[in-house]
């Protein structure tokens, strides 16, 4: 098992590593002086900027003063925000994000697991139709799209939810569904098709030979086993929805991260888009390993393996 | 004499499914019975209809796609058909249990193989969880497994094919059942475990008076193990009786083919292994005469016609082929000659 | 019918030699055996007819309509859709929808198909190389996928539309470039897991030589999710386009594409709705058929569900 974790702890530097490099390159690779001619700039900012990107020094100087500092977690100034560091920003942006995140996970979670056993266990007939029907729609629908017709009727024409902004629980949940929706769509789907796959299995059978009541099979024996696989895509999950709210927030007006992202895009806030950029890919990296770390304890199949003696 | 009691009594059963275009009669009308602390072998081909036999005995078959179109399943004075599914599941694992072919995938991979057996406990005796693990481990040691306490807390995966056969036997045991449905048990394990577990079931057999259902494919396993024998083809019950007579005087072309095909650890160097050539009929559309005349050697023209009577042969030894008519022609069955099986 | 039975009817006539054929049922090929099931399949079959119905109107549809998606009508803004001959209505520069819809559609839909070959190409290529010489060069070659893998595409897609200028070619580029890594990995696994297939050791056994092998078992059974898999990368491309766009590093006014609609709609959604309801309905029509298209695909062409 520890061997598992430092291997995945030491894939999760790399990767961090590489994204680094990654944005460096290509923030270097934008033609012209990326701060130059984009707005009028005091003399005193363009000297800090100066000197935090050693934009002066040849480009091995300054890939390393950039790794300098982020490891010391300096993220630099915003350009738009010229007294405020990206740091900052995203200190107070992301809490309202993750919010929004959380409860997008755990209403799309939830439901769509739901739903997606219930169209397992019905299979073929009406129940199961009607989830699948739903979760296809949820998966094609573009987000975006569904934050727009949930605002527009349920918020604008039966006025029945606020439009915009977080001021209060009521305002999260057209924002929660909309972000959601995607979700509890792929949940559903992939919970029905592996909890499909659990029926079929021989170990069912014999644990009904055992004369065991149905309830007693779908929490003993099914659940179990058809939620392993899905607790491995928490990870391109959570990347969903960091990237779902980038639109959701500019549609709802939620002053949460993704806002501010969309922003710097559209403003060439370079700080900004670098840092929350980097700031994104270090959290999902570490969410990714600790989803694997935690699946490691949680399927004994490889919990054991390990243990035994390294046959990974 | 033995007044025998009948435990199970199976009264011409008919089960088919039924596919997006045509019915697949699977079993056509079979009967038998099993006394009580008796162990009988249900013996045929892949596809003769013996495992949808034993999995209508526990009420395991998906309706649809399955469809008992006839018959009485009778056991305890209740027809086993006709029961709700309420009604199978207190039958089910403690009255009559079942043992699958394939007991590393029986087994749930992801729980303990002691809480797999005690689940039953918990629910059918309604003994707290103490009870149930301390009695989970008596009927592993009882299965044969060394250090049931250890094996209480393993996972399947990290037990060999005959362990998890054994824990399998376990389970199904823990309940005392009166009756115990081996399906090919021996059939996915290697030649010592097969006699292993063969062996346990005996044991079982006579320590706790369990009835047997044996199912199996395999002619051989059968002498050992069972008191009486029923043979069955394309979903019909060919030949049956009690072991002795129909290992030494078989009367059905098919059971002499069987026992032609069983390797024989004396075989002389050249010998070939018999087969029986061609396939049994696919039962979409079975032959309206006796199943098993296009390959039996011994095929007549009333053969092919009509279905042939049931008869007598001796006490307790009836088989359904037309060469037992007095018109017939008098055909030998296979002899033994030093230990082997010869063909006439 | 029962009569009397006679000596005759004992007459041995020995086995019936038709039983060795063995002919049960007419075997298909997997190629027919998978479109007979598609055409079986009720919603793969609705989709494949939307999807061409709108296919035909991309490339039809602006010929109908006398305006050009550019045309802008400072006197004709915002007109419902059905008024004064502009079937969707008009936007906010009085441009005509109806046209710019299926121009748009042209964007999108082509976008969507040169990634999905794009992805094909590079990934079959290196997911085949890692696949088949497996060890050490699979192990890193795969290490590096799983790197990017971990990364949204979408932040790498931000970042490679900001350092090159926004439009079609630099969408495809960018989408191409992250596309390709799912592709790689689901051929490599398929590869892997066939390489090992008892009956491609049969096969060697029976003296198949290697290009035997590949064109005769390997390919084939890769080809399945290679299709359906090829199938699913388009509408996530359409998905991305509109998303990128609607964030503004979309492709350029006065060029149309489905996102541009999409996020010029949702902002005057409160006073206009149909700006807004008539794109998402297609835009999610086209990405539902092609999602119920690839799963029908996916079970036609899985072997384990023959006919």
């Amino acid at each position: 098992m520890y061997k598992y974790i430092l291997k995945r702890i030491g894939t999760s530097i790399i990767t961090i590593w590489v994204l680094i490099t990654i944005t460096f390159l290509l923030m270097n690779a934008i033609p012209g002086e990326p701060f130059s001619d984009q707005r009028k700039l005091p003399p005193q900012v363009l000297e800090n900027l100066n000197e935090y990107y050693g934009l002066d020094k040849p480009l091995i100087i300054q890939y390393f003063k950039h790794m300098g500092n982020i490891l010391k977690g300096d993220l630099g100034y915003s350009l738009t925000y010229k007294t405020r560091t990206v740091n900052d920003i995203i200190a107070q942006a992301f809490p309202y994000s993750a919010q929004l995140g959380i409860q997008s996970l755990i209403f799309g979670l939830t439901l769509g697991l739901a739903l997606g056993i219930l169209a397992a266990l019905h299979h073929n007939r009406a129940l199961d139709y009607i989830t699948m029907i739903i979760a296809v729609i949820g998966v094609s629908v573009p987000n975006f799209i569904i934050g727009g017709f949930l605002q527009y009727f349920l918020g604008v024409k039966y006025q029945l939810f606020p439009v915009a902004q977080w001021k209060g629980f009521i305002y999260t949940i057209l924002p929660t569904i909309a972000l959601g929706s995607r979700i509890l769509a792929t949940q559903a789907r992939m919970m029905r098709s592996s909890t499909l796959e659990v029926l079929n299995q021989d170990y069912i059978k014999a644990a009904k030979a055992k004369g065991l009541s149905k309830t007693v099979i779908i929490g003993n024996h099914i659940i179990r086993n058809s939620i392993l696989p899905i607790i491995t895509t928490l990870g391109p999950l959570s990347a969903t929805i960091l990237t779902g709210t980038f639109v959701i927030e500019n549609i709802f007006a939620i002053p949460g991260l993704g806002r501010y992202f969309v922003q710097g895009i559209q403003d060439l806030d370079y700080p900004v888009i670098l840092g929350t950029t980097l700031f994104y890919g270090v959290f999902l990296v570490v969410l990714n390993l600790l989803v694997d770390i935690i699946y490691g304890f949680i399927d004994p199949r490889i919990k054991i393996v390990d243990l035994a003696g390294d046959r990974l | 004499m033995e007044i025998n009691e009948k435990l199970l009594e199976v009264k011409n059963l008919k089960v088919s499914f039924d596919t997006h275009d045509y019915e697949v009669q699977a079993v056509r009308g079979i009967s038998f019975h099993l006394d009580k602390g008796e162990a009988i072998a249900i013996v045929g081909e892949s596809g003769c209809g013996k495992s949808v036999t034993a999995q209508s005995i526990m009420g395991l078959i998906d309706m649809p796609p399955g469809r008992i179109k006839e018959g009485r399943i009778l056991f305890n004075g209740q027809d086993l058909l006709r029961l709700t599914e309420k009604q199978m599941q207190s039958i089910r694992g403690s009255k009559i249990s079942m043992v699958f072919q394939e007991p590393m995938t029986s087994l749930n991979p992801t729980m303990k193989v002691g809480k797999q057996i005690s689940e039953g406990l918990v629910k059918y005796q309604h003994l707290n969880k103490r009870a149930a693990k301390e009695r989970a481990i008596e009927m592993l040691r009882i299965a044969g497994i060394q250090n049931p306490e250890d094996g209480f807390n393993q996972y399947p995966h990290q037990l060999s094919g005959g362990m998890c056969q054994r824990v399998m036997i376990a389970i199904a045991l823990s309940c005392n059942p009166k009756i115990l449905i081996a399906d090919e048990p021996t059939t996915a394990l290697d030649l010592i475990n097969k006699k292993h577990i063969l062996d346990l079931l005996k044991d079982i057999q006579k320590n706790f008076g369990t009835s047997i259902i044996l199912i199996t494919h395999d002619l051989e396993i059968v002498a050992n193990t069972a008191q009486k024998v029923f043979v069955m083809y394309a979903g019909l019950i060919v030949e049956s009786g009690p072991v002795h007579k129909i290992f030494y005087n078989s009367k059905h072309p098919y059971t002499w083919a069987l026992m032609n095909s069983i390797p024989n650890i004396k075989l002389d160097y050249k010998e070939q292994l018999e087969t029986i050539e061609g396939s049994p009929p696919d039962l979409f559309s079975p032959p309206k005469g006796c199943p098993f005349a296009p390959r039996c050697k011994y095929a007549m023209k009333i053969c092919a016609d009509t279905m042939p009577k049931n008869i007598q042969v001796e006490d307790g030894h009836s088989v359904s082929c037309w060469l037992q008519h007095h018109l017939a022609p008098r055909v030998e069955g296979p002899g033994w000659k030093g230990g082997k099986i010869y063909a006439p | 019918m029962k009569g009397e039975m006679t000596k005759q009817d004992f007459q041995p006539i020995g086995k019936d030699k038709r039983v060795n054929q063995d002919i049960f049922r007419p075997t298909i090929s997997y190629w027919a055996d998978a479109w007979i099931k598609i055409k079986n399949n009720k919603m793969a079959l609705i989709s494949l007819i939307i999807l061409t119905l709108i296919i035909i109107m991309i490339i039809f549809g602006p010929y109908i309509v006398p305006y050009k998606y550019y045309e802008q009508d400072y006197d004709n803004t915002n007109i419902s859709p059905g008024e004064q001959g502009h079937i969707f209505g008009t936007d906010s520069l009085g441009r005509d929808l109806f046209s710019r819809l299926w121009i748009g559609g042209r964007v999108s839909i082509i976008i969507g198909i040169i990634v999905a070959l794009l992805s094909m190409a590079i990934g079959v290529i290196y997911g085949g190389v890692a696949g088949y010489f497996g060890g050490r060069i699979d192990n890193i070659m795969m290490r590096f996928v799983d790197v990017m893998l971990t990364i949204p595409g979408l932040l790498i897609n931000i970042m490679l539309l900001i350092v090159l200028e926004p439009g079609i070619t630099t969408i495809i580029i960018a989408f191409g470039i992250t596309g390709w890594l799912s592709m790689a990995r689901l051929v490599r696994g398929q590869v892997l897991q066939l390489k090992e297939q008892e009956y491609v050791l049969a096969a060697r056994i029976l003296g198949a030589s290697n290009r035997r092998i590949i064109i005769k078992h390997l390919i084939p059974n890769t080809m399945g999710p290679i299709i359906v898999e090829m199938t699913l990368v388009i509408p996530s491309a359409i998905f991305g386009e509109a998303f990128l766009s609607y964030i503004g590093l979309g492709v350029r006014p006065p060029m149309a594409s489905w996102g541009i609609l999409a996020s010029e709609g949702i902002k005057v959604m409160r006073f206009f709705p149909y700006q807004l309801i008539i794109p998402g309905i297609i835009i999610s029509l086209t990405i539902l058929s092609f999602n119920l298209l690839g799963d029908g695909l996916r079970d036609a062409l899985d072997p384990r569900h023959r006919i």
